[in-house]
């Protein structure tokens, strides 16, 4: 468990390992609710605190704003409301993880963020395609971790897909 | 010789140059035409300016063996002499050929620049030269039989050294012809380069007398010179060329081995360069090169370089005359060679007794050397972009580090007489610094402007229409950004001016208007703003049919009464166009959308005037700073927004009395006899305000073109600079909004363009009611 009230680097928690090679297979967990979720480590930029977010008017509900990530400007997406989940009020544990996709780069807030996992190919499986869950576009695979299951994301859609829910 | 990357870094500057060479001989290729059609002859000083362009690009592809370019350059060279020795008049062919050979030619150097060799252009290269080669075998096959019988014209009676044309006097007049084209940015730095390549031939020589056997150094000298003649040929300054030419000579020929560099040499090449070094200050004191003593120089280089031998392998009478001169100078050298006097002070003794004129040239050119000791130094420094780029993003980062301190919350409250003093310095001095590193992007549009010219000529050509562009103030400098967006919408202006605006030529005699139409581009600067107008005579925009188009793409409603203004604005939607036929150049109806675009991301306008019959005018106006503007933060609730203050025009807290809302719940304000809407900025973006009530508030009346609208805010914070920064493009246009600043505190201020937020207003607004 690491400490959340620091601004967190995903170097330190990579420690030596820096190049893409070694980024494989690993994923940032944070939690939503419930669920534990994973996004490839490769779009994590850094993990930051909560900050005051100016709000920009004309824009759908889960796009929250921009804040000054030191002196640069960029937008933030509250996932709960992306997936279409509860809002819930932010506290001292809610973080912003920011992630860069496609050049872009965007801050994601989400209730708290847990760990760096090493999840092999061979223990994902596909999205359960059971039930056309509101954000079953979002996920990627699932992965299996000890007993747990954990969602991971398809990074590029949760920031660019335009699609309803 | 040289090593790879010296030789990589020497070919992009020469790829730079050879740009610089071709839009500058575009414009002369096509002025020559003109001069044609206007008086029917060949004007003898753009021929031989635009001759000379092509030798140096040549000259210069030659010192890096580009094969392709040296062979479509000198192709055309020969062309440009057979006009130049009055065998053929230029017509419109040779100048569509001449310009597909530059074409050519750019194409090359785009290739140059990218692999480093012109290999695998053969074929381009090659169908040009073709071309070339038969228009030229054409023309002499058609001269060949009459020019036996038929006598030199007048003017053209010149020794055939001069139709070479690099030097001789009959440069003279032609540098008149260039300095026209020539900038005085240009001149600078032509007197920068040339002075510091002087220092550097005048150091190998010195080199060169202490170590005569050491070859190497007058390959150094060789090389100055040889770039220093490129450069004033290209310049147009003959007598610097000449000279340089000559010492040049001089130099292969040691190089090569077949002279020695005995101090006798070595003097008078120093003489040489000095005398290049006066001609270069006259440069740049803006004086016409007159350089004492040319002649007697010159001929004395020829001397000792071997035997007096034209480029072109033919001995003139003049050469003549002045090999017998030099033959006798010659015995003259022998004798102090034999008494060992120094050979340089002997020369000056001579020219001096030569005339008392020259003389008192002497005396000028030495007075002249004291006053311009100072501006004959280095000027200017190449800086590369990127560096000068980090440098204003640490300007606008100071910028906004200035306003951390001066608006620190720390502060709020205190009263700090000797702290306001040091922060309003402070200000003073960040102010300064960004003016100067704004200043340092900035860059003439000259370079843009004259490709128009290409434009219009080749278009004009292809719709049969006869058009005059005038260009005024290229100088204008604007960021390097403007010029880099401006292009674009340029083009389309111009296209359209000449396939839309300016009608054929018959159609103009039967308006009563002169054959040929007018196209003008001009540049100047405005307080704050540079204005860029695009302006023709021609038919002018057809209010009626323009309504019709929109009412038919359903962009207007048919009742509607509209203002001139506002009818032209409607050209400037996505896809409109009146014209009736698609043609290959215009009528798609994309241009005029691009130009609104390209110029709303300058931060910049387009305004339009026109007259059915008499023609149109663009009015580009774009601010000169692109980065960081003066604004003013308001208030709403928790949030902040900036302003700029060229959009505001007062503010001010109503009475109650002078408040009126409609049954629309539309609310307007009595100001000085004017009622003015008003917009709740709160409302608008749905924020908790302190006050509900107008005149509790703050009411600031802003204005932008036609619109004139009050904005309702809690409070106005204070007047600041503001650093604009885009915000993320991942958002895309959010409405009314055109960036966001970070204030003092770190936090985050939308900045509000004032136009497009009445636009949004009533489309938001809807929403919410």
């Amino acid at each position: 468990m690491v400490d959340l009230q620091e601004n967190l680097n995903p170097a330190a928690f990579l420690e030596e390992e820096e190049d893409e090679d070694t980024q494989e297979d690993k994923y940032l967990t944070f939690l939503l609710g419930e669920e534990e979720y994973g996004v490839e480590i490769r779009y994590v930029v850094e993990i930051i605190g909560l900050q005051r977010i100016t709000a920009v008017p004309d824009m759908p509900p889960y796009v929250k704003g921009v804040i000054n990530l030191r002196g640069k400007v960029i937008p933030v997406m509250d996932v709960r409301l992306r997936f279409g989940m509860a809002e819930r009020f932010y506290d001292d544990r809610t973080c912003i993880v920011v992630v860069n996709v496609a050049e872009q780069t965007v801050g994601l807030i989400v209730d708290r963020v847990s760990e760096v996992l090493n999840i092999p190919k061979s223990e994902i499986e596909p999205p359960a395609a059971v039930r056309k869950g509101a954000s079953s576009r979002f996920v990627q695979g699932m992965g299996k971790v000890g007993e747990e299951v954990k969602i991971l994301l398809n990074a590029d859609r949760v920031l660019f897909d335009e699609g309803v829910w | 010789m040289y090593s790879k990357d010296e030789r990589r870094e020497l070919i992009k500057e020469f790829v730079a140059e050879g740009r610089e060479l071709l839009d500058d001989i575009e414009p002369q290729i096509i002025a020559l035409e003109k001069e044609v059609a206007a008086s029917g002859r060949i004007d003898q000083d753009s021929l031989n300016a635009i001759f000379r362009l092509f030798h140096s690009l040549k000259g210069a592809a030659s010192f890096f063996d580009l094969q392709n370019i040296i062979g479509v350059t000198h192709e055309a060279e020969t062309l440009l002499d057979l006009f130049r020795k009055g065998k053929a008049v230029v017509a419109s062919e040779h100048v569509d050929l001449l310009c597909r050979t530059t074409d050519v030619v750019r194409g090359a150097l785009e290739k140059v620049e990218q692999e480093f060799t012109d290999k695998d252009f053969e074929e381009t290269a090659q169908s040009i030269v073709n071309d070339l080669k038969r228009v030229i075998e054409s023309i002499s096959v058609q001269q060949a039989p009459a020019e036996a019988g038929e006598p030199a014209p007048p003017g053209r009676t010149a020794p055939a050294g001069e139709t070479k044309g690099f030097h001789g006097s009959g440069c003279r007049t032609g540098d008149e012809e260039l300095n026209s084209v020539v900038t005085p940015e240009t001149v600078r730095c032509f007197t920068e380069e040339a002075m510091a390549l002087c220092d550097e031939a005048e150091a190998a020589l010195l080199s060169l007398e202490k170590e005569p056997g050491n070859l190497e150094h007058a390959g150094q000298a060789f090389r100055a010179l040889h770039s220093l003649k490129g450069n004033a040929g290209f310049m147009g300054y003959g007598e610097l060329e000449e000279i340089s030419h000559h010492a040049k000579t001089v130099l292969d020929a040691i190089r090569g081995g077949q002279k020695d560099a005995d101090s006798v040499v070595i003097s008078f090449l120093l003489i040489a360069v000095d005398s290049l070094r006066d001609g270069i200050r006259q440069v740049s004191n803006g004086v016409t090169v007159d350089i004492a003593g040319k002649e007697e120089l010159v001929r004395r280089l020829d001397l000792l370089g071997g035997e007096a031998v034209d480029d072109s392998g033919q001995v003139t009478d003049e050469e003549f005359c002045a090999a017998k001169e030099s033959a006798e100078f010659g015995q003259d050298r022998g004798d102090d060679a034999a008494t060992g006097k120094p050979d340089g002070g002997r020369y000056d003794e001579q020219a001096g007794k030569e005339s008392v004129s020259a003389q008192q040239k002497v005396q000028q050119a030495d007075m002249r050397k004291k006053q311009a000791s100072f501006s004959g130094r280095q000027q200017v420094i190449r800086i590369d972009l990127n560096k000068l780029d980090a440098l204003l993003d640490l300007v606008g980062e100071l910028v906004i580090a200035e306003a951390m301190v001066a608006h620190n919350p720390d502060l709020a409250g205190l009263q700090l007489e000797r702290f306001e003093k040091a922060v309003l310095q402070l200000d003073k001095i960040t102010r300064d610094i960004q003016e100067v590193a704004m200043s340092m992007r900035m860059i003439p549009l000259a370079g843009t402007f004259r490709k128009m010219v290409r434009l219009v000529r080749d278009l004009a050509h292809k719709a049969g229409k006869k058009v005059d562009l005038q260009i005024i103030g290229e100088e204008t400098e604007v960021d390097k950004t403007i010029i880099e967006q401006i292009s674009d919408p340029l083009v389309h202006l111009v296209r359209n001016a000449v396939d839309h605006g300016i009608e054929t030529p018959e159609e103009r005699l039967a308006g009563g208007k002169p054959e040929t139409g007018k196209i003008t581009i001009e540049a100047k600067h405005s307080v704050g703003e540079v204005w860029i107008i695009v302006a023709d005579d021609g038919r002018g925009l057809d209010r009626e049919k323009i309504l019709r188009k929109a009412v038919e793409k359903g962009l207007l409603s048919e009742d509607r009464e509209l203002k001139d203004e506002e009818a032209w604005r409607l050209i400037f939607e996505p896809g409109f166009s009146t014209a009736d036929q698609v043609s290959s150049v215009s009528g798609r109806g994309v241009g005029m959308d691009v130009v609104k675009r390209n110029i709303e991301k300058l931060r910049g306008k387009v305004d339009v005037q026109s007259r059915l019959g008499f023609g149109t005018v663009f009015t580009i106006r774009i601010p000169l700073t692109l980065a960081i503007i003066e604004g003013m933060v308001v208030r709403v609730g928790h949030n902040r927004y900036s302003i700029p203050i060229s959009s505001i025009k007062k503010s001010i807290q109503p009475r109650a009395d002078e408040i009126t809302r409609t049954p629309d719940g539309m609310e307007v304000v009595r100001v000085c006899e004017e009622l003015l809407p008003v917009i709740r900025l709160h409302e608008l973006y749905r924020v908790e305000p302190d006050y509900e009530h107008l005149t509790e508030g703050i009411l600031i009346i802003v204005e932008n073109g036609e619109q004139k609208y009050c904005l309702f805010v809690d409070e106005l914070v204070g007047q600041q600079q503001i650093v604009i920064k885009g915000l993320s493009t991942y958002l895309g246009h959010v409405k009314g909004v055109s960036g966001c600043a970070i204030l003092g505190d770190g936090d985050i201020s939308l900045i509000l363009d004032v136009a497009d937020l009445f636009g949004s207003a009533q489309s938001m607004l809807g929403q919410v009611h």
